[in-house]
Parts: structure tokens; C-alpha cells; sequence
């Protein structure tokens, strides 16, 4: 008997599985969920480092204002706007409304998230004087 | 000239699932019944698949084209686009053979919903009637023909099969929103867990791939809202 449900047989299927905008929505959805949830414990563990090995916390923002870290800011921030607005999305549908619009509205919130992001980094190039 | 690629896989054989390839030449407006049934009766007389009414209404011979549920009666081969088409038994439930599967699964958790009218006042002299208003509300998942499409295509499914999945979750919604149904709190208390309506993701690949243009994944939501209703009134 060839298996039929369970973890590794999702990731089989929707390996081949045809990516409509819902499909897509949702692998997105996990991707950047995952993103998030790795970034929060980074974020605690580094948080940490100022316990661990008596550094002040100003050393460590010294470290996290180099514009690497600066535009790595950029993509948590994409990928929260991301997250936030997909979900923002799925609330619609629970409220009951727009269903049969799903693709669309979709779009529309990826459009929104990405103004969001693009105003992060004017923003941001603004206050650190990139231009 | 189409090449189809299709998942064969006898049981008597021993093996593992394997793809073999059928180049035949698509005749404008052919199906992927059509291109089937010539390869069944020209090509390779031990090619296995479902087909009942051609028609688009028995639900017997959805498969999986190009990793997207389709019905093969009602789908033309220039529809898809593409010069080489992937062909699977639906995903999630057992393969019989080739692109035939068991359906247990899908019709246990049909039964499970209890799919029927019930009734606790007494029966009318006449029918039991209905305005066309209330109808029209359930119109939509009154349609399903149960070829399983929407279940096959859920991802969550694919990852638990225990989920009663998409099609058995509208019928819950089509007898929800009848009138003349008297069991809407043992339905809504049915639905209400973890393998019910809170299991869905809202990944719309069930009303993308049913043939009848069901809003599957809006059945669901309005049957959610009601599940929410009714806890929050004490009645489930």
C-alpha cells in the first residue's frame, strides 16, 4: 500500500501540486511563518548575549546598526508585512465576505505589503542618510 | 501531438507507483476521457480508470492533471495548455490501481456527517415546505456531485487523513441551512473539533478545483461562523 497522508506525503503533493493563488498564499503563508518564528527565538537568544557575556546593550545595537543587518531589518519586515496581511486576509473570509474574491484580494494585500515595505526603506535610507 | 504521462501501478505487480508515457495525436475538442478511453482501447487494454456519464454529473472520473484536480469528462486537452500532461489518481486516498482509488476514506467521512434530512416534529399531512428564499441559500452546496475533487485536493488532507475534509463539511452546510432540517445543534456539535471546520486553512484549493464552481472554502466559513454563533448562545 502506497502511503496517502502524513507529513512527508504533503510536502510530495504540494511539491507538484498545481500553485494557484490560493496554494501560493499558503505556502507563503508557512514560509514566512517559519521566518518569524526562527526570528524570535534569534531575537531572544541574542537578546540574551548582554546577560551571558556582560556585554552593554549599546555594544550589541552598535553591532545591529551596520547596514547589513540594517536591510536584513528590511526583510523580517517584509516578511511580517507578508504574514500580517495574508492573515488580515483570511480574517475577511471568516467574517465572510469576499470568498469568491480570494485571488484578488489577495493581490491587493501583497500590494498593500509592499508599499508598507517600501516606505520601511525610504524611511529607513532617510534617517541613515543612504541618499 | 499530446503526450500523456500517467501514474500506472498494479497491486499484483509488487511495485512502487511508476509513470509510462502515451503520445497520441489530440483530435480538437478531445477530452481526457476521450484521450483515456482511445489509449484503453487502442494502445494498452490493462490502463485502469473510473468513467461513468461523460457528462460532467456521476463524479466518477476525476483524476489529477497536472497537479490540479480536474474532472476528465469535462476537460478538453487544449484546455491544459501544455504538450505533455501529467496524469495521477487523486491524491490523499489509497490507489486501487492506476488511476483508479478507494474512496472509503472520502465515504466514511461522508456518512460520518450524517447526510440526510432528520426530522423530530411530526410530519406534516403534505411536504415539509420551503420558500425559495431559503433555497437559494444552500444552492450552491445543493450542487456537489461528490467526485471528490475538493477532499483530494486539500492540503490538509495530505497531512491528515482523519480531516473530514471539504466536501463532507458542505454537505454539513447544505442540511445547516435548510429549513427543514431539525438537527442543526448534533450537526454544528459534529464539526466543532479539531478534525471538523477549525482543521481547514483557507487554502481555497477546493473551490478552485471543483468542477461545479462550488464556494467549497465559503461553505465552510459560513458553517464556522454558525459553530461560533451557537457556542457563543450555549446551544453547542
Amino acid at each position: 500500500m502506497v502511503k496517502h497522508s502524513g507529513i512527508p506525503y504533503y510536502t510530495k503533493r504540494i511539491a507538484k501540486a498545481s500553485l494557484e493563488t490560493g496554494t501560493f498564499a499558503h505556502l507563503l503563508h508557512r514560509i514566512t511563518g517559519l521566518l518569524l518564528v526562527v526570528y524570535l527565538f534569534l531575537h531572544m537568544g541574542v537578546i540574551s548575549f548582554t546577560y551571558l557575556n556582560g556585554q552593554t546593550f549599546d555594544d550589541l545595537m552598535a553591532t545591529f546598526s551596520s547596514p547589513l543587518f540594517l536591510v536584513l531589518d528590511l526583510v523580517l519586515f517584509a516578511g511580517a508585512m507578508i504574514h500580517g496581511m495574508n492573515g488580515m486576509r483570511i480574517m475577511l473570509f471568516d467574517m465572510g465576505l469576499f470568498t469568491r474574491r480570494q485571488k484578488l484580494i489577495f493581490w491587493v494585500m501583497m500590494a498593500i505589503a509592499a508599499i508598507a515595505v517600501l516606505a520601511a526603506a525610504y524611511l529607513l535610507g532617510t534617517l541613515e542618510g543612504w541618499w | 501531438m499530446v503526450v500523456l504521462r500517467i501514474l500506472r501501478y498494479d497491486p499484483a505487480e509488487d511495485g512502487r507507483p511508476a509513470f509510462r508515457e502515451y503520445e497520441i495525436d489530440a483530435i480538437p475538442g478531445m477530452t481526457i476521457l476521450d484521450a483515456l478511453i482511445h489509449i484503453k482501447e487502442n494502445v494498452d487494454p490493462s490502463l485502469t480508470f473510473r468513467r461513468s456519464c461523460r457528462s460532467a454529473i456521476c463524479g466518477s472520473c476525476a483524476v489529477t492533471a497536472n497537479g490540479k484536480n480536474l474532472l476528465a469528462c469535462n476537460t478538453q486537452l487544449s484546455d491544459l495548455k501544455k504538450k505533455r500532461i501529467v496524469l495521477e489518481p487523486l491524491p490523499g486516498f489509497p490507489i486501487l490501481r492506476d488511476l483508479a482509488v478507494d474512496w472509503g476514506p472520502f465515504f466514511d467521512s461522508y456518512r460520518a456527517i450524517k447526510p440526510y434530512l432528520i426530522t423530530k416534529s411530526p410530519s406534516p399531512e403534505k411536504e415539509r415546505i420551503q420558500s425559495q428564499e431559503i433555497r437559494k441559500k444552500y444552492d450552491d452546496a445543493a450542487k456537489c456531485i461528490m467526485c471528490s475533487a475538493c477532499t483530494s485536493s486539500c492540503p490538509v488532507i495530505w497531512t491528515d487523513g482523519s480531516y473530514l475534509g471539504p466536501a463532507a463539511l458542505t454537505k454539513v452546510w447544505r442540511f445547516v441551512a435548510d429549513d427543514r432540517d431539525e438537527a442543526t445543534e448534533e450537526r454544528l456539535a459534529l464539526v466543532n473539533n479539531e478534525k471538523g471546520v477549525w482543521r481547514c486553512h483557507t487554502i481555497f484549493r477546493c473551490s478552485d478545483s471543483c468542477p461545479k464552481d462550488i464556494d467549497t472554502a465559503g461553505c465552510l466559513e459560513f458553517l464556522r461562523r454558525m459553530v461560533v454563533w451557537y457556542s457563543l448562545t450555549g446551544r453547542v
